[in-house]
């Protein structure tokens, strides 16, 4: 029912209802008169006269099956005729809340910009027509319902609803949001409650955005912005786990000076008991960042919570961070023929990097899930989709990754190279570079795979792709990469650092998925024996396994994957964070931009010509005629057996 | 109307018998009345002045010495009427049928008083009347008068025509008594009847009435459950429930109707035939039929 709450009944012509009455009475008429008796002329009514009369005018009108078949028919008709047309009579309005990071910060003593939000959305709830209809919708890195079983609520339900919204420690892409929410084009109005301002907005917009308010001037808030492990350059390998240091980042906006304690609590690895890191105190600046070192770390480890004291600022959520590591994960193998050395890799500070016998290729999925937490292909390809981070560097022409095809060698330019001609600067991978600067001796052009992009383009077609498939990046070059060696081409050299680092991130220790909150990817090893899952920090709370590689992790922490099986009884943990300067930066107003013909609605008016307002009933009427009329039809073959019988 | 020729061929075995003597007009195949040189003697009469002395009995008045003449016999024609019943009853189009049967029986009687040189007049109640038919040549023309009569009369629109007037008229033309043939359906109240048949008695004819009932006045119909009746005359309507029970009782209230009419014939010494048509047999053959049950051939 639910599905017709807000519904109305309308007619494209209303007139030819009035035949409905009409076929009443003509086949009212009909039917009497088919009762009527027949006419016959006799010779006499001499005799005739002495027989009882009978009065068929007087017989009561009892009408036979068929009569109310062919009424059924003529109504079905009548309202196919006259064009039903099952139209929503409230506006639907989608009431969107920010439940971004930011959204937990406060305005006041008692009050978060999420609590105001929802007062306010309330008010505008409670203040709407009767009939309007709405659906709650949270909105942070995706747009999704805030009820297990979306549907049109009334103002109650949706105010009900809306306050069960719950913070998220997501990063918000309303701009992506609100344009998914215009190409539906399923709402009347969209009420959007956010702490960021909108541009762009015209008159004609449909969208109403009220921005909770506070007072960017006095915002204030210290942040943890990213944290890493550093083995130091000096430690040998052997000792490389017992003296790391962890390398936090703190950024800070409001005025004045802060000092703030940076401290750190770890978990052991053998026996689980926990041990605090010596704290260091800093002092921050104005709007200033600042990398912090805590440690070294002596003793083997599993897992840190990172956690600032004395802060006192206005968003909490980001004043702790935590930081996993396992023995296994950790390594990032090559596929070349070449050595390490020879790569130059041995030199990148990306954790072990380790070389995988090129020939082996039976066993590159097993390396693939079980070894290595990256993958580099060098001058080779893989045969399937990555279950890990990949980066594969000038493959073989003609090969095929993922949907991508490698063609013809790129056409070079006057001056022997290949000339890159646009890039997208934008990504990542392109940071503190300019590509046209680099001179290519020899690439190859590519066909990107559709879930990635192209970012470096030459005349004859893309030569670097990037993308991301079932969680896992990617990135395919069309031209050699190695030897890393800085002094080389510099920026050959930054793009080589981009990749890994976007690819492999920058710890060596976590997991390179591990900001995302929502499906994330657990690094589980085989798959004997049974496994639980629980979140070990902040707080403790045992979480389900999705299907047997994923857990749904609804807040960052410090995630326990603990396998039951007493011969491998052994525990590894999985740290989630979220970093993200948007967020944190309270100061930063950030508007987002709306393009100029966005965000225009169909208006009410304009809206019959959009099939998903309203709905037309042509074919359940033509369904229901022709059901009725085959009913009619048997019913008229069996009288007429039966009469013939 | 036309009767094929096995239809004659059959009706050529057939001759007129007259129960009574009448004055014929011409000299003819039946004993009339009148006494004159025929070959059957009928009486003795005395001699009177201006007989023919060629009559005189010569051995009588040798026996009795007195004058007496021998009378015969005359042999003569009898004038034949026909009166058809033109009333809506039997020219209405959807009861053609009995118009028909009535026209073939007509024509019978008349090919075959034709055929025995006796005059025939055909008189049609509302209708025409034909001019007196002589021999078996002026058959033709008896035919083209019942064809036109059934053009003139069938229809479908309701006429109510006053029978007995039209039967005084017709009897007033009566100049020869003689058979008169009444063919008629006889749906009617019974002093109708007697009405109509009264002018007819009072020229002292030999009257056959022939009744010609269609399938539809013997039985009711049972095609529906109901049916509404129009009256072919005066276009009167009358719903009728077609039931076991009202059709038993159409059935007897029509056989009591016929009782009574042969009851008023047989007193009034008029033979009475039904003629019904039947299914599977032609026309003619179902004329051929009444006429043998009207004992007025051999």
């Amino acid at each position: 029912m639910s599905a017709l709450a807000g519904m109305g009944l309308s007619f494209a012509a209303p007139w030819t209802l009035a035949a409905i009455p009409l076929a009443l009475g003509a086949l009212v008429y009909l039917f009497r008169a088919r009762g009527e008796l027949s006419a016959q002329v006799t010779s006499s009514l001499f005799i005739i006269k002495q027989l009882p009369q009978y009065l068929p005018s007087r017989r009561r009108f009892v009408p036979p099956l068929q009569f109310w078949l062919e009424l059924l028919l003529a109504i079905a008709l009548g309202l196919a005729a006259s064009g039903m047309i099952l139209t929503r009579t409230g506006a639907r309005v989608a009431v969107v809340i920010d439940t971004s990071k930011s959204m937990g910060a406060l305005i006041s003593a008692d009050e978060t910009r999420l609590q105001a939000a929802v007062r306010i959305a309330s008010a505008d709830i409670s203040q709407a027509p009767n009939d309007t209809r709405f659906v709650v919708l949270r909105a942070a890195r995706v747009v999704s319902s805030s009820a297990a079983s979306p549907g049109y609520l009334d103002r109650s339900g949706a105010t009900s609803q809306i306050s069960t919204v719950d913070p998220t420690y997501e990063t918000d892409s309303l701009a992506d949001a609100l344009n998914d929410l215009q190409v539906r084009a399923e709402y009347d109005d969209i009420w959007l409650y956010t702490d960021r301002a909108i541009e762009g907005l015209g008159s004609a917009s449909r969208l109403r955005v009220v921005t909770v308010p506070y007072d960017p001037d006095t915002a204030h808030n210290i942040w943890i912005s990213s944290i890493q492990v550093r083995t130091p350059a000096s430690s040998k390998q052997k000792d490389a786990e017992d003296n790391q240091i962890l390398e936090i980042g703190l950024s800070r906006v409001g005025l004045g000076t802060k000092q703030v304690l940076i401290q750190a609590t770890c978990s052991d690895r053998q026996s689980g008991a926990t041990f605090d890191l010596p704290a260091v105190a800093h002092t921050l600046s104005a709007s200033n960042t600042s990398l912090i070192n805590l440690g070294p770390i002596n003793s083997p480890w599993s897992f840190c919570r990172v956690y600032l004291e004395g802060v006192d600022d206005l968003l909490a959520k980001d004043n702790e961070a935590w930081i996993a590591r396992t023995a296994a994960i950790g390594e990032i193998g090559v596929v070349s023929s070449l050595s390490l050395e020879n790569l130059g890799l041995d030199r990148l500070p990306f954790g072990s990097i380790v070389a995988v016998n090129d020939g082996d290729k039976s066993e590159e999925q097993k390396l693939q899930e079980q070894k290595f937490r990256g993958i580099i292909y060098h001058r080779s390809e893989p045969t399937r989709l990555p279950a890990i981070p990949a980066l594969v560097v000038y493959p073989q022409k003609g090969a095929k990754l993922w949907g991508a095809l490698v063609k013809e060698d790129a056409p070079r330019g006057s001056n022997g190279s290949v000339e890159i001609t646009r890039w997208d600067e934008s990504h990542p991978l392109l940071q503190y570079v300019r590509p046209g600067l680099i001179a290519l001796p020899t690439a190859r052009v590519l066909e990107c795979p559709s879930s990635a992009r192209a970012i470096i383009h030459t005349v004859g077609g893309a030569l670097l792709c990037a993308g991301e498939s079932a969680g896992k990046r990617y990135a395919i070059f069309g031209f050699e990469l190695f030897p890393f060696d800085g002094l080389r081409s510099p920026t050959l050299s930054i793009i080589t650092l981009n990749t890994l680092q976007w690819l492999f991130s920058s710890s060596g220790a976590t997991d390179s998925g591990a900001s995302d909150i929502g499906l994330v990817d657990l690094p589980i090893t085989g798959d004997a024996g049974e496994r639980v899952v629980k979140y070990i920090a902040p707080r403790e709370q045992e979480l389900q396994i999705v299907n047997r590689r994923n857990v749904e992790a609804s807040e960052p922490g410090v995630i326990s994957v603990q396998e039951i099986d007493t011969a491998r009884n052994e525990e590894r943990l999985l740290a989630i964070n979220s970093f993200s300067d948007q967020e944190s930066n309270l100061a930063l107003t950030a508007p987002i931009s709306i393009p100029s013909a966005g965000m225009v609605l169909p208006r009410s008016d304009s809206r019959d010509t959009q099939s998903n307002h309203y709905q037309r009933l042509w074919a359940w009427s033509a369904l229901i005629i022709v059901l009725i009329d085959l009913l009619r039809r048997i019913v008229l073959r069996s009288s007429w057996r039966w009469e013939r019988g | 109307m036309q009767l094929s020729p096995e239809a004659l061929r059959l009706l050529d075995s057939f001759a007129l018998r007259v129960k009574r003597s009448f004055y014929g007009m011409r000299q003819g195949a039946h004993r009339s009345q009148r006494r004159g040189h025929g070959v059957e003697f009928a009486e003795y009469r005395q001699y009177e002045l201006g007989d023919n002395p060629r009559a005189i009995d010569w051995n009588l008045y040798g026996r009795s010495d007195k004058l007496y003449i021998k009378r015969y016999l005359e042999e003569e024609n009898v004038a034949v009427y026909i009166v058809l019943d033109g009333s809506r009853s039997l020219t209405h189009s959807s009861l053609r049928e009995k118009w028909d049967l009535a026209a073939t029986i007509a024509c019978s009687v008349g090919y075959v008083a034709l055929a025995t040189q006796d005059p025939v007049v055909v008189s049609v109640l509302g209708g025409p009347s034909s001019p007196r038919y002589w021999g078996a040549q002026a058959f033709g023309s008896l035919s083209t008068f019942l064809s036109e009569a059934t053009e003139l009369l069938v229809s479908d629109t309701a006429i109510d025509i006053d029978l007995v007037r039209a039967m005084k008229q017709a009897a007033a033309r009566v100049r020869f008594p003689g058979i008169c043939v009444v063919i008629s359906d006889f749906l009617y109240p019974q002093e109708q009847l007697h009405q109509m048949l009264a002018p007819l008695r009072a020229r002292n004819m030999e009257i056959h009435a022939v009744q010609v009932l269609g399938t539809s006045d013997r039985v009711l119909s049972d095609s529906a459950s109901g049916v509404v009746l129009r009256d072919s005359e005066t276009g009167q309507s009358r719903g009728i429930e077609i039931s076991r029970g009202n059709q038993e009782r159409y059935a007897k209230l029509l056989s009591e109707h016929n009782a009574r009419i042969r009851q008023h014939c047989l007193s009034a010494r008029i033979s009475f035939t039904e003629a019904t048509p039947i299914a599977g047999t032609s026309r003619p053959e179902c004329a051929l039929a009444t006429i043998r049950r009207m004992g007025l051939f051999v």
